[in-house]
């Protein structure tokens, strides 16, 4: 019982840097694999990151919800809502975590989940540690109690929080195109542990519960640096059925990254009903969070 | 189960800004009388060492000491703001402003996470911690917003070249810093009957803000005329006709003591009363107003109206209240609740 991924869908191209439209292709390929009409969607929740001209109004997901004609108009009886929820490559489990909230409390049924990265000047700049491209999931609520999102666990670091900064300066003109990125050296390698601290974690409060330490459990994670998942569970000691690592294919895909593995996942036929399946995203702050998940 | 507003803080920059004294610095003024328009005589800026940091940590402080909790037993804390200033001129993506404010508050346990709705982004606040109240994820959240919204204003003042220019917007706001934090303790006499939101997208790019492209700083560039159309007013009556309906009674003004609407300016905060007006035909309570001395306030202004009218004594326990937000997507909001004993 619980939040269950009903469909997902991708963007893409590389020459694309437009974040609304990746997010746009992203959700109207995700809605076509669900097979729904698009005006079903009753919330639509953004967790892209940078965007346009660093935008800051309105939020991204109003535009996206335009780009996807999902209730343009005011129409009585049909009614769609959507806002952003910002918190880096561990936005899609609060994401989650919101739309279970809506799914289980109020007439929400259907959430579409979008994200996408583009740098702000709309071109492919030397630096910047984020891949362009976009990402959709559509949630739903399942009564099975076989299937869905079982456990969330959000962690930050008391400290750490300047390790990695990604800023907007608007002290002089030209800030549209720009944005700043602030890294330690040891960021990754904290990152790393701090994130394997947290998997620890949940395996003591639900590793038993849900027989985790079986090598049965397939891991899809946030890819800030290559084989950022076989260090994590190295590092915590764990065991697994498979690492979905995509860091060659796409670089470090941020906000999109759990969507994108969990979609070439099912696609490859790595993910098949019945299948446990662990969520871990790690960012900036340090932060970290693991979701456990039934396919 | 019923959510409440368990306690509400405030924070407002000393330095006020007349509406005259703004114009005064502009190369080019407006064709019209802009304080006779919005009827908004003052706002308020931050000084040089404020920012939305500073504000939200202001506001989420002055919040806590009216509260039973302490930071240690907030279980989730979102920052709403549109602005993302951590300090004068750099604005942060990562890590999210929130995992800022829950560290200098001390509430190391709680979850966080930012949410951006442009004006709507406190009521949305109130929207999913209703829903994560109930869902059982959490028992107490705050949402707090630092909106230090002045550079925007100030890019105008430089900027605007035209005297009909989509930057004349711009002119109307204020800061401030406003937070508040929920829990599960409604009663029959207190909290939160029903929190309904709607974006209405074909609207959504009638209103962007972003860095300027001619000078430092934010600049937000208004499709006023479209923006404060009669079609996108008319949405207001018929969703609350339509929220009521859901909620299986008809929508009585009588049944409010108040009405705190998105305080845009006083002509329009009086629109969106006529509208109402016109559509029930009744008259709509008293809309609590504070845009005449601080200006628009993003999105703390329902909250500065509202703690600002508990100060004042109009507000007081047992009031039943109807909030309106209405923000850049478009985003159209509804809360209907009853006051409990906040403290100011």
């Amino acid at each position: 019982m619980g939040v269950v991924i009903k469909a997902t869908g991708t963007s893409t191209d590389a020459s694309l840097h437009d974040s609304i439209e990746h997010a746009v292709r992203a959700g109207s390929a995700c809605i076509k694999a669900a097979g729904i009409d698009r005006n079903d969607i009753d919330l639509t929740l953004n967790i892209g990151i940078y965007r346009n001209n660093n935008f800051c109004e309105p939020a991204s997901a109003p535009l996206v919800q335009s780009g996807l004609d999902i209730n343009y108009s005011y129409l009585k009886g049909r009614k769609s809502f959507s806002l952003d929820i910002i918190n880096g490559a561990c936005g899609f489990l609060n994401a989650v975590q919101v739309g279970e909230a809506f799914l289980k409390t109020t007439d929400i049924k259907s959430v579409l989940v979008v994200s996408s990265d583009v740098h702000p000047s709309g071109k492919e700049v030397a630096g910047f540690p984020f891949r362009n491209i976009g990402a959709a999931a559509l949630l739903e609520w399942s009564d099975d109690p076989r299937r869905g999102f079982q456990e969330i666990l959000f962690r930050t670091s008391p400290d750490s929080s300047e390790e990695f900064e990604s800023i907007i300066d608007l002290s002089a003109p030209g800030a549209r195109g720009h944005v700043h990125i602030r890294q330690m050296k040891e960021y990754h390698n904290h990152l790393v542990d701090f994130t394997a601290g947290t998997l620890t974690f949940f395996y003591t409060e639900y590793g038993e519960k849900h027989n985790l330490q079986s090598n049965e459990t397939i891991f899809l994670t946030s890819q800030p640096v290559k084989d950022f998942g076989s260090m994590v569970l190295e590092t915590a000691g764990v065991n697994a059925k498979s690492v979905e690592c995509l860091y060659d294919k796409y670089g470090d895909t941020n906000s999109s990254a759990l969507t994108i593995a969990y979609h070439e996942s099912v696609e490859s036929g790595d993910i098949k009903t019945g299948d446990r399946v662990v969520f871990i995203g790690a960012g900036a702050g340090l932060t970290s969070a693991v979701g456990l998940y039934l396919e | 189960m019923r959510t409440r507003i368990e306690s509400i803080g405030l924070y407002l920059p000393e330095r006020e800004v007349t509406t005259s004294e703004l114009i005064s610095g502009m190369k080019t003024k407006p064709a019209f009388n802009l304080e006779r328009i919005t009827g908004i005589k003052a706002r308020r800026f931050r000084s040089e060492d404020e920012s939305t940091f500073t504000m939200a940590i202001n506001a989420a402080e002055n919040c806590l000491s009216h509260s039973r909790y302490e930071p240690e037993d907030i279980d989730l804390v979102i920052s709403a703001s549109i602005s993302r200033l951590k300090e004068g001129t750099t604005a942060l993506y990562e890590p999210p402003l929130s995992l800022l404010y829950k560290k200098r508050l001390g509430a190391f346990q709680a979850e966080n996470f930012d949410i951006n709705n442009a004006c709507a982004g406190m009521t949305n606040g109130i929207r999913i911690l209703d829903a994560m109240i109930k869902a059982g994820q959490v028992k107490t959240g705050m949402v707090v917003s630092g909106e230090c919204i002045s550079p925007i204003a100030e890019t105008a003042v430089k900027e605007i070249s035209d005297p009909i220019d989509d930057q004349f917007s711009a002119l109307t706001v204020g800061d401030s810093g406003a937070a508040f934090i929920m829990d599960g303790g409604g009663s029959a006499e207190e909290g939160i009957d029903f929190v309904e939101t709607t974006t209405v997208s074909k609207y959504s790019h009638l209103c962007i803000g972003q860095p300027s492209d001619k000078n430092a700083g934010y600049a937000m560039y208004t499709k006023t005329k479209e923006m404060l159309s009669p079609e996108t007013l008319s949405v207001i009556p018929r969703f609350i006709e339509e929220v009521f309906e859901k909620h299986g009674k008809p929508f009585e003004a009588s049944a409010y003591d108040y009405i705190i609407t998105h305080q845009v300016s006083v002509r329009r905060c009086k629109a969106y009363m006529n509208a109402i007006k016109e559509y029930f035909n009744a008259d709509p309570p008293e809309n609590l107003l504070v845009v005449d001395d601080l200006g628009n306030t993003a999105s703390t202004s329902i909250f500065v109206s509202l703690y600002t009218h508990l100060e004042n004594k109009r507000l007081k326990k047992g009031n039943r209240l109807l909030l309106i937000s209405t923000a850049s997507g478009i985003n159209y909001g509804l809360v209907s609740m009853t006051l409990g004993d906040l403290e100011v």
